[in-house]
């Protein structure tokens, strides 16, 4: 029984014999490495930068959504971008205008 | 004209996702001033000096666009813009691991 469903993965149309695995598989890498960033002090975080991460996974998860075929690893690890680029943008936005010392930055 | 307006309603035109996802690709490449040690890879850097080249993530960058290249080949609908702009990113990077090369000596 776990053998079939093994073998349903195996064959499925964006599993691991296809590009439409491993290419989003791949990019986990740059997501993980925006979480590892999550320890970064605001002050080095860039806004177009996280801007874009943020804006490219909201439109790349709906891309995910209406390929064929349908692809839930790409959707997952674009969502995951989103999400961590949204975070950091909270972060630097709420170091920069929300706190103490970042008041002053906000200021220049 | 028409060539216009037929792109402008294509099943890939900028009605449609298949166009904006590689649209905010190129975002990666234009974001100035890229402070993430991850992402300091655009054509930006194509003009700093070799020894700030970090070769593990330019090769990761080149499998990266070489896979993304592939995908938009394969997938239904096949995305040409997709494909240009991992082309160019992979063309780009690949640049950038052949001056890192050279300064090995």
């Amino acid at each position: 029984m776990a053998n079939s469903k093994l073998q349903a993965i195996w064959n499925h149309p964006a599993g691991p014999k296809t590009i439409h695995f491993w290419a989003p598989t791949f990019k986990w890498g740059i997501s993980i490495a925006n979480i590892v960033d999550f320890s970064k002090p605001p002050e080095k975080l860039s806004y177009p930068h996280q801007i874009v991460v943020a804006c490219s996974g909201v439109i790349w998860s709906r891309y995910s959504t209406v390929i064929t075929p349908k692809n839930w690893n790409l959707l997952a690890v674009n969502a995951s971008m989103a999400g961590t680029g949204m975070y950091q943008l909270a972060r630097k936005i709420q170091h920069d205008y929300f706190s103490e010392t970042g008041a002053a930055v906000a200021e220049e | 004209m028409a060539a216009f307006k037929a792109f402008l309603n294509s099943p890939v035109g900028p009605k449609t996702t298949h166009f904006w996802g590689p649209v905010a690709n190129w975002g990666f490449v234009a974001a100035p001033k890229n402070y993430n040690w991850w992402l300091q890879q655009g054509l930006v850097d194509t003009q700093k000096p070799p020894e700030m080249i970090s070769s593990n993530m330019t090769a990761a960058m080149c499998v990266y666009s070489g896979l993304f290249m592939r995908f938009a080949w394969m997938v239904q609908p096949r995305n040409y813009l997709l494909l240009v702009c991992h082309a160019s990113n992979e063309t780009v990077q690949l640049y950038q691991l052949s001056r890192w090369a050279k300064a090995q000596g």
